[in-house]
């Protein structure tokens, strides 16, 4: 297929109101979620608002120059990216670069800027280069020590660094983004259940010698035998969404973001939405990320190429494992993971980064195919793997 | 569909698409039963956990003397708490500890080892820190600790009248005297709060609350006068010492009212930490003049004198034959002194105190009328003056299977039977109201929140007619101002009045080196202002006579409170203008 052929055109207008919705949505409740913990320990209600927006400004700015930029290229700058982002998860080690917050270093201070966390922005990079890798790779993938090893290798470099912060949850994340990239993009099975199983005993094993990890295991299983140790986060939780109802104490009203429940404008937000707005505010909210997830996942199936197909399912799989990791651990279907909910969670880099992967979508979506290409047979497509279209590049 | 698209789609992304939605699925699955199906429930379980229901104390009322002075008043106070389940914040917990140990004067170590000794629960530090210095302790927002309103009880005037006012336990209950008695009243209605509050005990801003306010405490006022309880306490104190006695009760009354204008006896009690552990405390806070009984002695001739004199059988100047010695059925019966005075009037026999005399008296009387009288006098009966713990009295009647004649007479001198000093201080005020018995009382008003009530003087009876208390009264003084260098005498005033002195009884009968010195009189004669009993229990030195032990006693208390009450003196009366 001739990239020729292919003109850019209007992006998807769907997925950007999707984009911009949950983007209001998500700003409202930071405000309401968090007003009341930044009024007591920053002196100031609109603390984590004034950041928010200002990650929401320029996540915005971001989103339309990755739009407006052919993402085609990013093929040939990915190992760059992926540079960056391995120079930014190495510095944010070095104690006086990065910023040292509840024992763990995380952040980096750049300039005026709040601080950033290099690990938002490498689950990206690694999501590109990965995209890339893969697109190019076609039946190799199939092999172990060219398809497996290298894959193996790659993650497992990032995700040892970013386990050095130490940081579950985005290692996690970044595990299982490029763990279905794999599988989509034709790897074995037998392979992909290997490195899926030995995901989860490594992952175990992690959780089972640092204390904290435990303690998240146990708030999950035995909550009730510890409701205001342990438990207590897990519970309120819960308390937040039940005593929610059909629909909700009113908008700004929840009782439990006065410090019932941690992270309420983090990784708890939905507890409050579902206080707040009710059992069906929160069903307004998982239907706006399922059109977001039916527009990307229409530009996953109509990307002009590989690349850009894995790059749609890459970021696909970010949002709806995101939100299913963290919505799981939230009502107590999963543990609790630390993982921010997309758009909706209060955190600059992870709202930046977000909105750059829209405009990443947005930029794919420009390119999708309209016309037909008379020189491909019909059905082949259909019944072709995607590796095959990647060879046949 | 164009088909000649591109069209990335295998089994591969249906397989993840169908994981997710699934997923998804269940989520929404959770919810659904999380806010719809257990809303009721979590509602509950929040209100619960949120809920804070707080009494709120009542500020105890006030207890004011007679001028409205406070005797006992509630101040408040905060107490300081560490929430053990804040301070599982190590971090946290240590700085607060150090703040909290600076600004309280603790040991920091002890505050950190006390607030993490458990993961749960508030555990007290500090009761009662000052208003203001909680204020500020607030001001600071320390993490975890916690301050509650409180308050405590002072006693401006400190031990004064502690029998009487009583003392406040920590946990807020009058432990006796008028803080006990009156608690009820005192106590108030304590408040409710009950509002959601935030895992750190504040209230949630728009958090549903209701509040019944606490209804304050009433306010007592007493009949007691400070000044003059500071002087019958001062004067009390000294006798003891002077005359070697171990207990001793001054009682000072307003004879036309009944009001209680002071009330003391020794041996009392302050309410340090040790003296409310002693396990005698309850026998030290007793109001000894109306709790406990004695036989009154001489002092109550009066009352038998006033009977016969009342009946129109005798009259001051009326005679009988003094042979020193008087024998019913075998019983002799001796004067104190165990002379003879031959013939002698009804004014001689009271100022010399003859025994032989109250006998005479009462057989003129009868024992019938003779009983009759003391029962009107309220001998024997609880003056109902308002305090738990009045005794009664021990007395026999002839209608009783162990009365004899010659209790009779025994009882015509105050003997062979008990009564308060209360009872005996109300009965001879008669011969200062007009034969009128005036109801003793001790608490003069109750002020609550919504009603003022003002206790009245109560006359009980008439128990003589006016001419016979007036002869009395002056027989009274005549047994104080007729003698020459009667130790009783106040200068510049007139006293009407009666020594006693009580021959203890023991076991196997009368102990006669043993003895209850009293003196009961009222002053100025001409317009009593002040009654006043004093009674030195068993004085040790070498005097022991109602004369000589409690006429100077009586003596002091009186003048100095002529002289707090601005009575004028009568200048004939002055000995050196």
């Amino acid at each position: 297929m001739s990239r020729a052929r292919v003109q850019s055109h209007a992006p998807d207008y769907g997925l950007l109101t999707a984009t911009l919705v949950l983007l209001i949505v998500g700003l409202i409740f930071v405000y309401s979620s968090s007003y009341v913990m930044a009024d007591v320990e920053f002196d100031d209600p609109n603390h984590f608002i004034k950041r928010q927006v200002l990650f929401a400004v320029l996540g915005l700015i971001g989103l339309v120059i990755t739009m407006q930029f052919d993402y085609r290229h990013l093929r040939r700058l990915s190992p760059l990216i992926m540079l960056l982002a391995l120079v930014a998860l190495a510095v944010v080690l070095v104690p006086g670069f990065g910023v040292e917050r509840n024992g763990a270093l995380r952040w980096i201070q750049i300039g005026p800027l709040p601080a950033l966390q290099p690990s938002e922005f490498a689950k990206l990079a690694v999501l590109i280069y990965m995209a890339a890798w893969l697109a190019s790779r076609g039946d190799q993938l199939r092999d172990f020590s060219l398809g497996v090893l290298p894959f193996v290798g790659m993650v497992g470099l990032v995700a040892a660094l970013i386990m050095l912060e130490p940081d579950l949850g985005t290692t996690v994340m970044i595990a299982v983004i490029t763990g279905t990239l794999f599988f989509i993009a034709g790897a074995r099975l037998v392979h992909v259940i290997a490195l899926a199983g030995s995901g989860i005993v490594t992952a175990s094993l992690l959780i089972v010698s640092g204390g904290y990890r435990m303690d998240r295991i146990l708030s999950f299983t035995s909550a009730e035998e510890d409701p205001t140790g342990v438990g207590f986060q897990t519970l309120q939780l819960l308390v937040a969404f039940g005593s929610g109802g059909v629909w909700g104490l009113g908008l700004g009203v929840s009782r439990q973001k006065f410090f019932y429940v941690p992270g309420s404008h983090t990784d708890g937000v939905l507890a409050i939405i579902g206080e707040e707005i009710g059992f069906v505010g929160v069903l307004v909210v998982l239907s706006l990320f399922l059109v977001l997830f039916w527009r990307a996942w229409l530009i996953m199936r109509r990307a002009p190429d590989m690349f850009g197909s894995l790059i749609a399912a890459g970021v696909l799989a970010w949002f709806a494992f995101q939100l299913l990791l963290n919505v799981g651990g939230v009502t107590r279907l999963i543990p609790l993971t630390g993982i921010p909910l997309p758009f909706l969670s209060a955190g600059g880099s992870s709202l930046l980064v977000s909105l750059v992967a829209v405009g990443l979508l947005l930029s794919v979506s420009r390119y999708a195919a309209f016309t037909p290409e008379p020189e491909r047979p019909r059905g082949v497509q259909r019944h072709q793997t995607p590796a095959t279209v990647g060879a046949s590049r | 569909m164009n088909d000649a698209r591109p069209d990335h789609l295998t089994w591969r992304h249906w397989v993840v698409t169908i994981l997710v939605i699934a997923a998804l699925g269940l989520i929404v699955f959770r919810l659904y039963n999380l806010q719809v199906v257990d809303h009721e429930l979590y509602l509950e379980r929040a209100i619960q956990t949120r809920h804070g229901d707080a009494e709120v104390p009542a500020p105890r009322g006030v207890i004011t003397d007679a001028t409205g002075y406070p005797l006992a008043a509630s101040v408040d106070t905060w107490d300081v708490y560490i929430d053990r389940f804040l301070w599982r914040d190590r971090d946290q917990a240590s700085l607060a500890a150090l703040q909290l140990g600076d600004f309280l004067q603790l040991d920091p170590n002890t505050l950190m080892a006390d607030g993490t000794a458990a993961d749960i629960g508030d555990i007290l530090v500090r009761r009662d820190l000052s208003y203001e210095e909680g204020l500020a302790l607030r001001e600071l927002e320390l993490w975890g600790v916690r301050t509650l309103a409180s308050a405590v009880r002072t006693y401006p005037e400190g031990d004064l009248a502690r029998q009487i006012v009583g003392h406040v336990g920590i946990d807020g209950v009058g432990l006796w005297g008028v803080e006990a008695d009156y608690d009820h009243l005192l106590r108030g209605q304590p408040g409710r709060f009950d509002r959601e509050l935030d895992p750190l005990g504040r209230p949630i801003a728009f958090g549903s609350n209701s509040e019944d306010r606490p209804i304050r405490g009433g306010e007592v006022q007493l009949t007691i006068d400070r000044f003059i309880q500071a002087i019958i306490e001062r004067e009390l104190e000294r006798a003891l010492e002077e005359f070697d006695a171990p207990s001793g009760s001054i009682l000072v009354m307003d004879p036309r009212t009944g009001a209680i204008l002071g009330m003391a006896s020794r041996p009392t009690t302050d309410v340090t930490a040790d003296a409310l552990q002693n396990p005698d405390l309850p026998d030290l806070v007793r109001n000894r003049p109306m709790t406990d009984l004695y036989e009154p002695g001489s002092v109550l001739k009066t009352l038998t004198t006033a009977a016969a004199i009342d009946m129109g059988l005798v009259g001051p100047d009326s005679t009988y034959v003094d042979e020193g010695v008087v024998v019913v059925g075998t019983d002799p019966i001796y004067n104190w002194d165990f002379q003879a005075y031959g013939e002698v009037t009804v004014r001689t026999y009271l100022q010399k105190s003859l025994n032989t005399g109250a006998v005479w008296l009462a057989e003129e009387v009868g024992a019938e009328d003779f009983y009759d009288y003391l029962a009107a006098f309220g001998i024997g009966e609880p003056t109902h003056l308002g305090l738990s713990g009045e005794a009664e009295g021990l007395i026999r009647h002839p209608d009783d299977a162990d009365w004899y004649p010659v209790d009779l007479a025994t009882n015509s001198y105050g003997q062979g039977f008990a009564a308060s000093p209360l009872q005996v201080l109300t009965a001879v005020n008669v011969f200062a109201n007009d034969g009128w018995l005036m109801r003793p009382y001790v608490v003069s008003r109750i002020v609550s929140q919504d009603d003022v009530r003002t206790i009245e003087p109560v006359s009980v009876r008439q128990v003589v007619s006016s001419n016979t208390a007036s002869t009395m009264a002056t027989l009274m003084h005549d047994v104080v101002e007729g003698v020459e260098w009667h130790l009783g005498q106040v200068d510049g005033y007139s006293v009407a009045g009666k020594t006693g002195t009580t021959i203890v009884s023991i076991p196997t009968g009368y102990d006669f080196d043993t003895t209850i010195a009293s003196f009961a009189g009222f002053l100025p004669y001409e317009a009593p202002e002040v009654s006043i009993l004093v009674k030195i229990d068993t004085p040790g030195g070498d005097l022991n006579l109602g004369g000589q032990v409690a006429a100077p006693v009586f003596s002091r208390v009186a003048s100095a409170i002529m002289e707090y009450l601005r009575v004028p003196p009568r200048e004939s009366l002055v000995s050196n203008p």
